[in-house]
């Protein structure tokens, strides 16, 4: 553990505090009573690591960054740079939650993070949004729910495409896509195909090293911090940064990055957003205990047969994206049902949602991808993760939220935290 | 072969069969670990269980032998050890394998006691966590003293989750350090250990914040009624508030804790306590808990803590209040909900009627409805849309009357645009006469938004309103409801309307109803008519490139090139939009013609359709050459580079590298460069050889920005696993000449000159050279005399990219191999035929000697040739398209032998000038076919050149090569078998084959040239196992097995039709095949015939030391490929 560069940072710390205490941002809630936003009115937002993912937060529509947070100085220095009026820096995130003029908390950090995170914000009484995956364990996510949940907090997922912009290889939002859905012309169950010929890329490079040699910290870092509840590891810089995706104990590789981006509109459009699978089965070479691998296929199926499949290598070339008993709907939009598109414009439209989360924020209804719906679609991303690295196929109770006859996987559902972290 | 189906034999020697050919497993525990190990990471899970299944009988000896091989980070390699130790903990935790899991568990204590290294012992522990049970804890409890241990090790009690694990971690309580005990007490905590309590709470005054933090939570985690004041205590002197303590969540968790375990007087007090000191403003959302806890644990009591809580000012915790409302109580509730709403004031019982329509109790319709007359906007507006989520499309009547009494046009519209499908349009659409204005507008909206083109003349008539919103609606809705049978109707409207956005509209609608009709791309079409006469041609011309057609682009053209003012920049801005690519060459002249703004936008446009272009990528980038010149600045150049970037080239990438030092345009080069490279989201697609590493190690140094450390991470990743072959390389430096040199003769009149003699004609030769052909502006030219240009070096296989380009007349071509010739000619030369186009094998006679199409590009423009030889067959892509497929090249100087094995690559001179650039070979060699780098470093060697059967002896005639593909087709006549003509004794085989139905072939080893190699040598059965004639074979006579001898695992194979990959170890006596990633057979010769064989028949060749390689076929069709060998003996 790296006890010796902590004391520095607390210097560091305290000069950053002094260099903000002639700030005089004075938060919407303490001027009109919160939820009681004139639409005009700036936010106030504080942003959890502030590596790439998080310096693209900062510039958000109707939001004023007041606190960046992280455990690098130099991304804290760099996201500083950014910004063009004063705004308070730390390294430990409790600190940060700890500011009465934050009203929202972005979450930018490596996964192992968002979980924690995610539930301490809420306890602080701030609304949040986080980046994804939502959670990379099944129980952190039951967690993050629970706890938004009972504190009224108002909490955003940042991915979209359930709700806007073009949706990968199909060449239009799924608004059209949901009609179809909705109306039945396909039929049911369906079958949905997320692979390269779809429109999706797996980005398997995301893929772990092996054998890494233990080399020392850089002075900037605060390793223990960066690892918080991750098991303590030696530092590499394999595993940290811009890098983190290829380790099973941050995140899930390509899966972890991208699944939920591709599956939160799935999830959506087969109307399954309070359920899970209960069968998950998956072809994959054998996993390492740390670094991720590639997989071929997983292959998620509902009680009422819908199946989702996730073609790794890109094995069906004519798959469908969508496919029912009476018709399907390919990449770019393409059907084998005549006039299509014209049938689109004769169908209801679905149900509008929030999408513009300071909306949520001022009008405390819920946003459109929020601690539920985003909960049921990371845990679909973390049962093929629990498969994936198990090696084998999976029954799944989506009421108990369990596995089926299967105890090592149950063991998989809540990983242990190193002390003193825990959630 | 030897599918002899002797079902008597079969059966009488079943029983044999299984007791002689699962032989005993003989090799040492080392072996077989060695062994397991060599397989790690396994390719799929099948193999993976196999493995899996052999370590776990290795038993607890055999796994510490496994485990002694770990070693401490940074001081060894032990990946394959901690893939397969992990994996053996994953595999051991499935249901039904407590046997291997015992195993696994017994031997990771074992182990844990002889490594000293923490991260080694870690390792072990965290593999507890998988497999760990009761019987672990007494040697797991003995690591929570050693501080560095006690997290792995309280970890796996936590999993391991028993009575004794929970004593364990206790017992470990005293005499641990602070940071011991914060882990001890978090896992107590999770374990609910209650013995615990006492001591516990004694840490709740540390000077440690962790161990207070980690006190309180395990605490409220146990949830024992005694905690109580501890736990209040602690919440009170957080004030409530967040602190890093987490006094106050745990407090709440406490509370609900007590009420999971039944202690509901205690849960009860700690919900009023929490509400008693959770009043003010900023602790609400702590307030807020005790409801959702209410609703959890008393049900109904939590209604008037629920009612009471709308009341508050904070609208953050009114909407929390009824978030929990929402999914609580039943009817009884939802009446209580509506009692409140009618006394409360308007902004509430808003928010209480949008909490009725999430909640969805039917009870509330009538309530609900009875709100959409309200005074109050915000209550009309949440009744309307609650109404939508509680009666679905039976609110369709009653949001249609209300939307017709004009309160709430936007709201009911948004609301009827969930629901309404076409067949509600007509009765909605009725309503358009009784109504007006915004209302109307309303209406016209909603029928526009399901294409309800029925009303289009009621709609229409609408243009002409008065009042703006029912205007702006009827012509905003045109465009949803016309079709070809309104297009006069739709012209008239064109030309008659004032108002420009109005206009704008109509186009839209006109390219709606005139897209479809075919007529309208003609001369005769009703718009191109109406342009001729109207004097309002601006509005139809901008329709135009919607349209389409030959006509309608001559016609703006014109209008572009023969008006000015408005109408120029009309036409202008109709050539840069049109819809396809045929405007590019219009654009391109404006953009070679003019200056300032119309050069610039024409250049973007030309860029972007042919981008857009359905163009092969070849023809693409020569596009994009074309127009760089005419950059007007570096945004430009960008423009082209990023485009360029798209087309997965050879030429495209190097095209790029004279930009990658250019400061304003590196980033975009880089990126391109890096795109065109790396392979595709598929994995494919990518290019290779010593350019491409050169040029992504240059990227990786330049590409900056936000998210170029992934970039930095992809490029290395993929210059790790690329080919390390030399791809193509450059024949021609842009500068001078080297590499190339006179012509001598022809390759037949060359060998018969002595040295002397071809030495000193050589030198007179490449003195000649000089006179006719030069370097100019990068490229090589000729000037019209003269004998053609050779290169320095011969080439035998090989692919190559040149681009060519002739002026008038023009006639030239590239010899191969020094012989002539894919052309090269002026298309208008048809007095000798050149109206074929180039790139055909012109001096053919017996082969085509024409191209299958014309793709040249036209005389002054630059064309690019991809040409590839492999043996005498000649492939050519002119401009992306492919215009030779695969023809043999014949011997122009000996029409009676083919084309010789290699030669001079040679640009043919013809009386006119022409010009070369961007010259690229890359060398093919068959030699080292189907191996990859790392079998070449291993030592195989390629068995099949993919162009014949050099190396190979028998019978030739079944046996032939073809793209590549040793085929096999006995209806061709031959006899015998196909052996190598080389002998092997031990050896690694490998191969890839695919089968017919029923095929039916096998791999002869050790065999010698005559007899049955089955008995004489060996024979490895090649078989489609699925075919209903085999299925009832012996297990000895299905693929893959020894033939007679030992069977292999059925189930391998891959559907019939698909490549299968073969692997065949040969070791003395050992035979081991692989198929498909998976160990099919793996038997020792001698023990498995020690009491006779399993036919009961004599093979005498069994015990060959060596003999040939062949494929014994017997009547079947099917192919192989990639076939490659590695000699032990050598």
């Amino acid at each position: 553990m790296v006890h010796k560069s902590s004391t520095s940072r607390r210097g560091f710390l305290k000069s950053a505090l002094v260099a903000g205490a002639g700030l005089t941002i004075i938060p919407r809630h303490v001027l009109g009573g919160r939820g009681f936003l004139a639409p005009s009115d700036h936010l106030t937002k504080a942003i959890i690591g502030v590596g790439g993912m998080g310096r693209g937060h900062i510039p958000y529509e109707g939001t004023r960054v007041v606190a960046v947070c992280d455990v690098d100085r130099l991304h804290l220095e760099k996201a500083k740079s950014m910004i063009n009026h004063d705004v308070k820096t730390f390294g430990d995130f409790r600190e940060v939650l700890q500011l009465p003029e934050v009203d929202i908390v972005h979450i930018a950090t490596p996964p192992h993070w968002h979980g924690i995170m995610a539930v301490e914000a809420a306890k602080a009484g701030k609304d949040i949004w986080c980046e994804k995956p939502m959670t990379r364990t099944i129980g952190e996510g039951k967690k993050v729910m629970e706890a938004v949940n009972a504190h009224g907090r108002m909490f955003r997922l940042n991915t979209w495409f359930r709700f806007k912009d073009t949706f990968y290889g199909l060449g239009t939002d799924v608004k059209p896509l949901k009609k179809i859905i909705d109306s039945g012309i396909l039929g049911w169950p369906l079958k949905v195909t997320v692979s390269g010929v779809t429109g999706y890329d797996w980005k398997f490079f995301w893929s772990g090293k092996h054998n890494l040699a233990p080399m020392p910290v850089p002075e900037h870092l605060d390793y223990d911090m960066w690892l918080g509840p991750a098991p303590y590891r030696p530092y590499n810089p394999e595993r940290v940064h811009a890098n983190f995706r290829g380790y099973w104990d941050y995140d899930g590789g390509g899966l972890g990055d991208m699944g939920q981006h591709y599956l939160d509109p799935v999830q959506y459009l087969l109307g399954k957003d309070d359920t899970c699978p209960v069968s998950i089965e998956v072809d994959a070479p054998q996993q390492h205990y740390d670094a991720v691998g590639s997989w071929r296929r997983i292959t998620y199926t509902y009680a009422d047969g819908c199946r989702v499949i996730l073609d790794g290598e890109n094995k069906d070339k004519d798959a469908a994206y969508i496919e029912g008993p009476h018709g399907k709907i390919y990449r770019g939009f393409r059907s084998d049902i005549p006039n299509l598109q014209d049938l689109v414009k004769t169908l209801p439209d679905p149900e509008p949602q929030i999408t513009v989360f300071s909306e949520s924020v001022q009008t405390r209804k819920k946003f459109a991808l929020n601690e539920t719906n985003g909960f049921y679609s990371s845990t679909l991303v973390n049962l093929g993760i629990v498969a994936v690295r198990l090696g084998r196929s999976l029954q799944f109770d989506p009421v108990k939220l369990k596995f089926i006859d299967d105890e090592g996987a149950n063991r998989l559902i809540s990983q242990p935290m190193r002390a003193s972290w825990s959630i | 072969m030897k599918v002899r189906i002797y079902q008597l034999i079969t059966t009488l020697v079943l029983a044999l069969v299984i007791s002689t050919t699962f032989a005993q497993d003989r090799r040492t525990p080392e072996t077989r670990i060695a062994d397991a190990l060599a397989q790690m990471p396994a390719g799929n899970l099948v193999h993976l269980e196999r493995v899996m299944g052999e370590l776990a009988d290795l038993g607890p000896e055999g796994f510490t032998k496994l485990s002694q091989m770990l070693v401490a980070p940074g001081t060894g390699d032990d990946t394959a050890v901690r893939f397969a130790i992990n994996s053996l903990a994953r595999y051991s935790s499935a249901f039904g394998r407590e046997e291997s899991r015992r195993m696994v568990e017994k031997g990771l204590i074992a182990s844990l006691v002889s490594h000293k290294d923490n991260e080694v012992r870690t390792f072990l522990l965290n593999q507890l966590n998988l497999v760990g049970s009761n019987h672990s804890v007494v040697a797991v409890k003995k690591y929570l003293s050693e501080e560095a241990m006690t997290e792995p090790a309280a970890q796996a009690l936590v999993a391991i989750a028993t009575r004794d694990a929970a004593k364990a971690l206790f017992q470990a309580l005293s005499g641990a350090g602070d940071a011991s005990r914060v882990t001890l007490v978090r896992s107590l905590g999770e374990l609910r250990f209650e013995e615990s309590v006492k001591t516990i709470s004694t840490f709740s005054g540390s000077a440690n914040q962790d161990l207070r933090k980690a006190t309180l939570a395990a605490l409220a985690n146990i949830g024992h009624p005694d905690s109580y004041k501890l736990l209040l205590k602690a919440a009170r002197d957080a004030n409530f508030e967040y602190k890093p303590s987490n006094a106050t969540e745990s407090f709440l968790v406490y509370a609900n804790r007590l009420g999971e375990r039944g202690e509901m007087n205690e849960c009860r007090n700690a919900l009023k306590a929490i509400i008693k000191y959770t009043q003010s403003e900023g602790k609400l959302h702590n307030h807020a808990v005790v409801l959702s806890l209410y609703a959890r644990h008393f049900d109904n009591e939590a209604m008037p803590l629920l009612l009471k809580a709308v009341d508050s000012g904070n609208k953050e915790f009114r909407y929390a209040a009824l978030n929990v409302a929402q999914n609580s109580g039943g009817a009884s509730a939802t009446r209580q909900w509506i009692a409140k709403a009618e006394s409360a004031p308007a902004a509430v019982r808003a928010e209480i009627i949008d909490m009725l329509g999430r909640r969805g109790d039917e009870l509330a319709v009538e309530f609900v409805r009875s709100n959409l007359n309200e005074a109050s906007q915000e209550v009309r507006k949440d009744a309307i849309e609650a109404l939508v989520k509680l009666q679905g499309q039976d609110a369709v009547p009653v949001l249609i009357d209300h939307l017709v009494k004009g309160k709430d046009p936007e709201v009911s519209k948004n609301a009827l645009l969930q629901l309404i499908s076409r067949k509600h349009l007509a009765p909605l659409a009725s309503r358009m006469k009784e109504t007006s204005g915004a209302t109307r507008a309303v209406i016209i909206d909603a029928v526009a938004a399901r294409g309800g083109n029925a009303w289009f003349d009621e709609i229409f008539a609408v243009t002409g309103s008065e009042n703006a919103d029912e205007r702006n609606a009827a012509f905003n809705a045109l465009k949803n409801i016309s079709t070809a049978a309104n297009l006069d109707a739709l012209i008239e409207l064109l030309l008659s309307a004032e108002d420009e956005k109005e206009v704008q509209q109509v186009q839209l609608a006109v390219v709606e109803a005139a897209k479809s009709v075919e007529a309208e791309q003609t001369e005769n079409g009703k718009l191109l008519s109406a342009l001729k006469t109207t004097d309002k041609k601006e509005r139809i011309i901008s329709i135009l490139p919607e349209i389409g057609g030959d006509v309608a682009l001559e016609t703006v053209t014109e209008y572009f090139n023969s008006s000015n003012g408005r109408l120029k920049e009309v036409a202008f801005e109709a050539l840069t939009g049109w819809k396809d690519y045929n405007a590019a060459a219009s654009l391109y002249k404006i953009t070679e013609s003019s200056t300032g703004d119309y050069r610039s936008k024409a250049f973007s446009s030309f860029v972007r359709q042919v981008r857009t272009a359905d163009l092969p990528d070849d023809q693409k980038l020569l596009q994009y050459r074309k127009i760089m010149p005419y950059a007007s600045g570096a945004a430009d150049q960008r423009l082209v580079i990023s485009a360029i970037g798209n087309l997965k080239t050879f030429l495209s990438m190097v095209y790029l590298e004279q930009y990658i030092d250019n400061r304003e345009l590196q980033q975009s080069a880089a990126r391109s460069i890096m795109r065109i490279a790396l392979p595709d989201s598929d994995g494919k697609n990518n290019l290779s050889g010593q350019k491409v590493r050169d040029l992504l190690q240059r990227v990786a140094l330049v590409i900056s920005g936000e998210e170029s450390d992934y970039d930095k991470i992809n490029i290395q990743n993929y210059l790790e696993r690329m080919p390390k072959e030399e791809g193509f390389v450059s024949m021609f430096n842009g500068k001078n000449l080297d590499g190339w040199q006179g012509l001598v003769g022809n390759p037949i009149t060359r060998t018969k000159m002595s040295k002397e003699e071809l030495a000193k004609k050589q030198e007179e030769a490449n003195g000649k050279m000089y006179e006719n052909w030069a370097v100019k502006d990068n490229t090589i030219v000729f000037n019209g005399k003269g004998d053609n240009l050779c290169s320095v070096k011969e080439y035998g296989d090989f692919e190559m990219v040149v681009d060519w380009r002739i002026t008038k007349g023009g006639d030239s071509g590239l010899y191969l191999r020094g012989s002539p010739q894919v052309q090269i000619w002026d298309t208008a030369l048809t007095n000798v035929g050149a109206e074929v186009g180039s790139g055909g094998l012109y001096n053919n006679q017996k082969n085509p000697s024409k191209p299958l199409k014309v793709a040249d590009n036209q005389v002054g423009e630059w064309n690019t040739f991809r040409i590839s030889m492999t043996g005498e067959n000649v492939t050519v892509y002119l401009n992306g398209e492919l215009v030779v497929d695969n023809v043999p090249l014949e011997n122009y100087w000996d029409r009676s032998n083919p084309i010789f094995g290699k030669g001079f690559i040679e640009l043919q001179a013809h009386g006119s000038d022409l010009a070369f650039r961007d010259i690229y070979v890359k060398e093919i060699n068959t030699d080292e076919i189907g191996l990859t780098e790392v079998e070449k470093a291993e030592g195989f060697v390629s068995l099949f050149n993919g162009m014949n059967l050099d190396g190979w002896q028998g019978n030739k005639t079944d046996y032939f090569a073809r793209n590549g593909e040793l085929v096999v087709q006995p209806a061709r006549g031959g006899q015998g078998n196909l052996f190598t003509e080389k002998e092997y004794s031990d050896f690694i085989f490998r191969f890839e084959f695919q089968l017919t139905p029923g095929a039916n072939n096998g791999l002869g080893i050790r065999a010698p040239l005559s007899g049955d190699a089955a008995y004489t040598g060996m024979e490895l059965q090649i078989l489609d196992n699925t075919a209903p004639v085999y299925a009832n074979l012996a297990d000895y006579q299905y693929h893959g097995s020894v033939y007679g001898i030992i069977p292999a695992k059925r189930g391998f194979l891959r559907p019939v039709g698909e490549w299968n990959e073969q692997e065949v170890v040969a070791d003395g006596s050992r035979i081991t095949i692989t198929l498909n990633g998976n160990v099919i057979l793996d038997g020792d010769l001698v023990e498995a015939s020690k009491n006779g064989t399993v036919d009961k028949r004599d093979h005498p060749g069994l015990l060959r030391e060596k003999g040939f390689i062949g494929f014994l076929g017997h009547g079947s069709e099917l192919k192989f490929r990639n076939i490659r060998v590695k000699d032990l003996i050598r």
